[in-house]
């Protein structure tokens, strides 16, 4: 259950992201709102990895070398990638704070800074995803293949011991 | 509960690193190089530069306001092999890095 809902979680939030790289195209009425209610889809992100990063935490620096360590500090760099995406966003908002009536004091840079944390940000996801392949693998089979094959071999195990052939 | 405390810790946390990230570039000098005073509409820098004389705000790249799926596919599209790119390169580094083959032929 809980991996179909990680695997659901981590779709979504690169569907959102490839859609949000692109406002010309969406517009930026939808490309605003749509990544602001993104944020509660990405805290929920974090929260389910809470505890793998919280045991990380606590045990980073007795071994301090290990392919782990490197997960661990892409996800805080992925996390600060959302966090500055969403503040220069919020900086540079046309649609989502005038209609809640903020009016923040902008600057000319936020806008470069929001371009230039979009792009990290995409760079790291690339990595994160190469660094998780085998758990997204892993996930992919157990939604997409292993229920197919279940209820094959429940039709009929011959097929099955064929196929293994 | 647990999920809720930990979700506004999360919450809480991003606030803090936001409120930190704009309070700092707001306070950055002016005289920065990229850095420019005023608002973050390109308009009212057009504006400033040249008071005596408004101009329109300048024209932006495409239907800003307006949705448009075909290319809102190829960019999604052109970004997806973009990152499939990336991850398959980081995916064989790792390989190398753990000394395993990049290519198990003996496995059932
Ligand atoms: C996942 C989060 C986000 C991503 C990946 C993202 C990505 C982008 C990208 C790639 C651009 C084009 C930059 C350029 O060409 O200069 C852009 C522009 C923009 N974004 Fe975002 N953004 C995100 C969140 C937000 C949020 C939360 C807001 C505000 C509520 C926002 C407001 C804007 C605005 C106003 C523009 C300028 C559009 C224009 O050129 O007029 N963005 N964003």
């Amino acid at each position: 259950m809980k991996i179909k809902l990680n695997f659901w979680i981590d779709v979504a939030i690169l569907c959102i992201f490839l859609v949000a790289m692109e406002p010309g195209a969406s517009g930026v009425f939808i490309h605003e709102w749509l990544t602001t209610s993104a944020v509660a889809i990405l805290i929920v992100h974090f929260v389910l990895h809470w505890e793998w990063f919280m045991t990380l935490t606590a045990r980073f620096f007795v071994k301090l070398w290990h392919s782990s360590r490197l997960n661990y500090l892409l996800s805080i760099a992925l996390f600060l990638g959302f966090a500055t995406l969403m503040v220069s966003g919020f900086a540079i908002s046309e649609k989502v704070l005038p209609t809640l009536g903020v009016e923040l004091a902008g600057r000319g840079a936020w806008k470069r800074i929001h371009d230039l944390s979009a792009n990290l940000t995409l760079l790291i996801i690339a990595l994160h995803i190469g660094l998780r392949w085998e758990w997204v693998w892993a996930a992919f089979k157990k939604i997409f293949v292993a229920p197919f094959v279940k209820e094959r071999k429940a039709d009929s195990p011959v097929l099955i011991e064929e196929d293994g052939l | 509960m647990k999920f809720l405390t930990r979700f506004f810790t999360v919450l809480a946390v991003a606030c803090v690193f936001g409120f930190g990230l704009y309070y700092g570039i707001q306070s950055l000098p002016d005289d920065l190089p990229g850095i420019s005073q005023g608002g973050s509409n390109p308009a009212e820098h057009v504006l400033q530069s040249a008071p005596q004389q408004p101009l329109a705000p300048p024209a932006r790249d495409g239907r800003m306001d307006e949705i448009n799926i075909g290319r809102l596919l190829r960019s999604m599209a052109k970004n997806l092999i973009l990152i499939s790119i990336l991850a398959c390169f980081t995916i064989l580094a790792v390989r190398v890095l753990n000394k395993k083959p990049l290519i198990n032929f003996r496995k059932k």
